[in-house]
């Protein structure tokens, strides 16, 4: 198993990415790369250098708004969805689920005869 | 407690960023909320110090690269604010328009003093919202010249009016529909009312957040701001006898009421124009452009083409003391031509076969038209169209009443 995903193979889906930690809340930008990395079992691995810039767009687009805290002594911009940020999440995750499940046929034989896991 | 390594890829950073002194002490302040958690994180997991700043460092790759990145994507913010913002440069100019046209009405109402002052307040910002205010098309139901003929004639005018209220600034930032709805109501003092049943329909509550809605560059009228926060939604409003109620296109859709339009001005105008024709061409002066006139559909073009032919302005005048002497009611002709202006250009649904459409007609120059608020608006933009084109003759009209 690969240790970390082409970052050319998450290009289109990072933005559905991002969306969907926001999902269960809001959250600052380092605590986004980290959840992103859990859920994924650490096959997503969004260098900083990318992940900021994109947060940024979004916040731009709308899609996500943010919001300034110091309460905790450090002072970090927590992002959260916004209703037009939850709707394309929820647009774009059914495309998605499409497209994969398209690959996945038209893949199937490539990989042919499938490896029984043992 | 800031490792100085950060600081100084930070204050690099910022050296790269083409941006306002506070946007740039913002994005610094966010990467180095990830930078000093990200080092922490490593040396917990057991790395040196020194290995743990540079991968934190690392992971943001080159300052000027990054950099770029923010400068360019604050510029697209900025781009969009100027679109937004030359777009109240115009909505402004119409606000100059407005006001300018204001200075022009009061001669035609000079015959009703206390009124006249009335109606030049109603617009203002800081009237007083308990002024009655004046609405001509109802206060003065028999004088011929007082009569405004661009707006139709119905009960709840007096909304309408306070609907036309600018508001000085509007700043909503996922804010709830009712909020907004309740701030709106407050500053026009008229109930607004949420037809919550047909939300639901829709799967709708008015506890939706309104995305944004930020407009501080111009003063926007209430009816505007209506609509650019319910539009989104698929929410329209309605105009009762005495309050708005919010809901949504469809119900709004099936319900519909008569509004009575007096478009005799029109009506006449291109009866005069066809009479202006007909004797031109009988003078053998009028060329291809007027046998066009035949098709309905083309009747906003008429007064341009008049103006293009009327070199005899003897003959025009002639003309107009002719429609002094005897005023003509309008043709048949030219209100089936209208109405189907109207219906043709307006997104209806017209006269459809289960009755749920609107209908259209014609009594002595007024048009009875029975349809939903948002058509009805439709048709009065068109009819102010229609009589923008028209303005040439409206003036020859105009002396004829006074």
């Amino acid at each position: 198993m690969s240790e970390s995903l082409d970052p050319q193979l998450m290009r289109g889906s990072l933005d559905l990415l991002v969306l969907s930690v926001l999902a269960d809340g809001p959250r600052y930008g380092y605590r986004i790369g980290q959840s992103l990395k859990e859920s994924s079992g650490s096959l997503v691995n969004v260098q900083a250098g990318t992940l900021y810039p994109l947060l940024h767009r979004l916040e731009n687009d709308k899609l996500i708004k943010a919001s300034w805290d110091d309460s905790t002594g450090r002072r970090r911009k927590w992002y959260e969805l916004t209703p037009a940020g939850r709707r394309r999440l929820k647009q774009q995750a059914l495309q998605w689920q499409e497209y994969a499940d398209c690959l996945r046929r038209i893949l199937a034989p490539v990989l042919e005869p499938p490896p029984k896991p043992a | 407690m800031s490792e100085k390594e950060f600081e100084l890829y930070l204050s690099l950073l910022s050296r790269f960023l083409r941006l306002k002194p506070g946007q740039r002490a913002e994005i610094a302040d966010e990467l180095r909320a990830h930078l000093e958690e990200r080092y922490e994180d490593l040396v917990k997991s057991g790395q040196p110090r020194e290995e743990a700043i540079r991968r934190a460092l690392d992971e943001f790759g080159d300052a000027a690269e990054l950099a770029s990145h923010f400068t360019h994507l604050a510029q697209q913010r900025r781009r969009r604010m100027i679109m937004r913002v030359s777009m109240g440069t115009v909505a402004a100019t119409a606000v100059v328009l407005f006001v300018i046209g204001l200075f022009r009405t009061p001669e035609p109402i000079a015959n009703f003093p206390e009124q006249a002052q009335a109606q030049q307040d109603s617009p203002e910002l800081d009237s007083e919202l308990d002024v009655e205010f004046y609405d001509p098309g109802i206060d003065l139901p028999d004088e011929p010249g007082g009569i405004d003929l661009s707006q139709p004639i119905t009960k709840s005018s007096q909304i309408e009016e306070r609907l036309g209220i600018r508001l000085e600034e509007i700043d909503f930032v996922d804010i709830p529909l009712s909020d907004v709805l309740s701030y709106l109501s407050e500053q026009i003092k008229v109930d607004i009312l949420v037809d919550t049943r047909s939300l639901e329909e829709e799967g709708l509550t008015t506890e939706l957040t309104i995305d944004s809605l930020r407009i501080q560059y111009a003063n926007i009228t209430a009816d505007t701001a209506l609509r650019l926060i319910l539009t989104p939604y698929d929410l329209t409003f309605q105009v009762r006898t005495e309050h708005i109620v919010v809901q949504t296109l469809l119900t709004a859709e099936e319900e519909l009421e008569v509004a009575v339009y007096n478009c005799r001005d029109l009506l006449q105008t291109t009866e005069a124009a066809e009479v202006l024709q007909s004797k031109k061409k009988s003078q053998g002066l009028f060329s291809v452009v007027g046998e066009e006139s035949q098709s309905a559909g083309i009747i906003s073009n008429w007064p341009i083409t008049i103006r293009a032919e009327s070199a005899d302005s003897d003959y025009e005048n002639a003309l107009a003391k002719q429609f002094e002497s005897t005023p003509k009611g309008p043709t048949p002709n030219k209100s089936v031509a209208l109405i189907h202006v109207i219906t043709s250009s307006t997104s209806g649904p017209w006269f459809t076969e289960d009755g749920a459409g609107g209908t259209i007609e014609e009594f002595d120059g007024l048009l009875v038209i029975r349809q939903s608020q948002a058509v009805h608006r439709e048709i009065e933009e068109l009819l102010e169209m229609l009589r923008a084109a028209n303005q040439e003759t409206i003036r020859r009209n105009a002396s004829v009443t006074y």
